[in-house]
């Protein structure tokens, strides 16, 4: 007999439970979601290829992360701009590598900023003497 | 105001005590003053942090014990920073014993949990639904479920959501009216189509109330147990790692959707 056929009949103890009933019958008179539960899959499998597909803060943490760094640098690097004119100019998009990132590498970018930051904060932790 | 946090089910080996570290961890580890309170007499959060129970001089069985003791007399702090931990030993089973003719039983960890100073408290469950589940439940204002995928743990959900409508005098529009808890899908292995398949089926009409994150099943997850370190700091890059920060994010958003709270970009010094 096929596996699932063998299922047929079988009841389990959510779904004699009345909330559960209670929240069926909401789905089927269209008053809550009716999408149904899907297998969950990693962002990285269906990755998008062009930033324009990347919604920063609603998908994949990790790409929010590495959007999020790329734009308060850009924003660091227009203040720190003599002229003011390039200053407006300056876009976090041009930082951007030109495809969005797979899994290994952007993890590996994001370690390496991190790395980069423990150096900072230890040239800030230097003594004022010791500075030239 | 601390927001409490239950980590429930009574079918052992759903991944309570695996969410619970990693969750708290990655809570501290963006930034929240997160305390974990091992209510498991197995102590196994405990050891999880990498605390001996035999090191123990006073712990959650002393919060049972002693009338209105704070549980910052029994709070630790963890080799993490920002997280603390009210450690368990196996001195929890007979002090759950004791308490049986108390009144008021079910109130004792939510008034040992007042006035703390945590941004987050999340309480790790013994696998039954005892006085010690009852405690918790009471105290909680939000449940996680752990729920592998098998039949017994739905059935476990089961008895769980009816014990929870008793103790938070709750009727069943209130049970979902409220967001009250969240089902957490773990040891996800997509190789089991046919059981998944099924469960997923039965889950169905709790869509709105099963976090989009699940936790896929993961070998780094069952040796950082081994090494008595969270998942962030044994293997930060393996996909367990990834699932329970993505979890955190998105248990954060239904915090501050809760709490009417504005959003927040995440904390680059995370868990990466």
């Amino acid at each position: 007999m096929a596996k699932k056929k063998q299922f047929a009949g079988k009841k389990t103890k959510l779904a004699k439970l009345p909330l559960t009933q209670a929240l069926a019958s909401r789905v089927e008179s269209g008053t809550t979601s009716v999408a149904p539960l899907t297998p969950p899959s990693y962002s990285f499998g269906q990755a998008p290829r062009t930033w324009d597909e990347v919604l920063p803060g609603v998908g994949e943490p990790l790409l929010a992360t590495f959007l999020f760094l790329i734009r308060e640098l850009a924003d660091l690097t227009s203040q720190l701009q003599s002229s003011p004119d390039l200053a407006v100019m300056t876009n976090h998009r041009i930082y951007l590598p030109p495809r969005v990132p797979g899994y290994k590498p952007l993890v590996q970018a994001l370690r390496e900023a991190r790395e980069s930051l423990k150096d900072l904060r230890n040239l800030l932790s230097f003594p004022q003497s010791d500075r030239v | 105001m601390s927001h409490i946090i239950a980590v429930i089910n009574q079918k052992g080996g759903t991944g309570k005590t695996t969410t619970t570290l990693n969750l708290g961890a990655a809570l501290a580890y963006q930034g929240y003053r997160t305390l974990i309170v091992d209510l498991d007499p197995q102590g196994h959060t405990t050891i999880g942090i990498g605390i001996e129970p035999d090191t123990i001089a006073k712990s959650m069985a002393d919060i049972l014990i002693v009338p209105k003791m704070p549980i910052s007399e029994v709070a630790t702090p963890s080799y993490i920073m920002g997280l603390d931990i009210a450690p368990a030993q196996i001195s929890l089973a007979r002090a759950a014993e004791q308490v049986y003719t108390r009144v008021f039983r079910e109130a004792i960890l939510a008034n040992a949990l007042k006035n703390i100073d945590y941004d987050f408290v999340l309480i790790d469950c013994p696998p039954s639904l005892g006085v010690l589940t009852t405690n918790s439940l009471y105290a909680c204002d939000f449940i996680v479920i752990p729920c592998q995928i098998s039949r017994y743990s739905l059935d476990g959900l089961a008895d769980l959501l009816t014990t929870v409508e008793t103790v938070k005098n709750l009727s069943i529009e209130d049970l979902f009216q409220e967001d009250l808890f969240r089902i957490l899908l773990t040891m996800y292995d997509k190789r089991n189509s046919v059981t998944n398949e099924y469960i997923l089926e039965q889950l169905k009409p709790y869509r709105d109330k099963t976090f989009a994150t699940a936790i896929m099943k993961n070998e780094a997850l069952n040796q950082a147990q081994i090494a008595q370190k969270v998942i962030f700091d044994y293997e930060p890059k393996c996909s367990g790692a990834l699932d329970y920060l993505q979890l955190c994010l998105e248990f954060l958003e239904i915090w501050r959707k809760r709490n009417n709270l504005p959003a927040k970009r995440p904390n680059l010094q995370s868990c990466l």
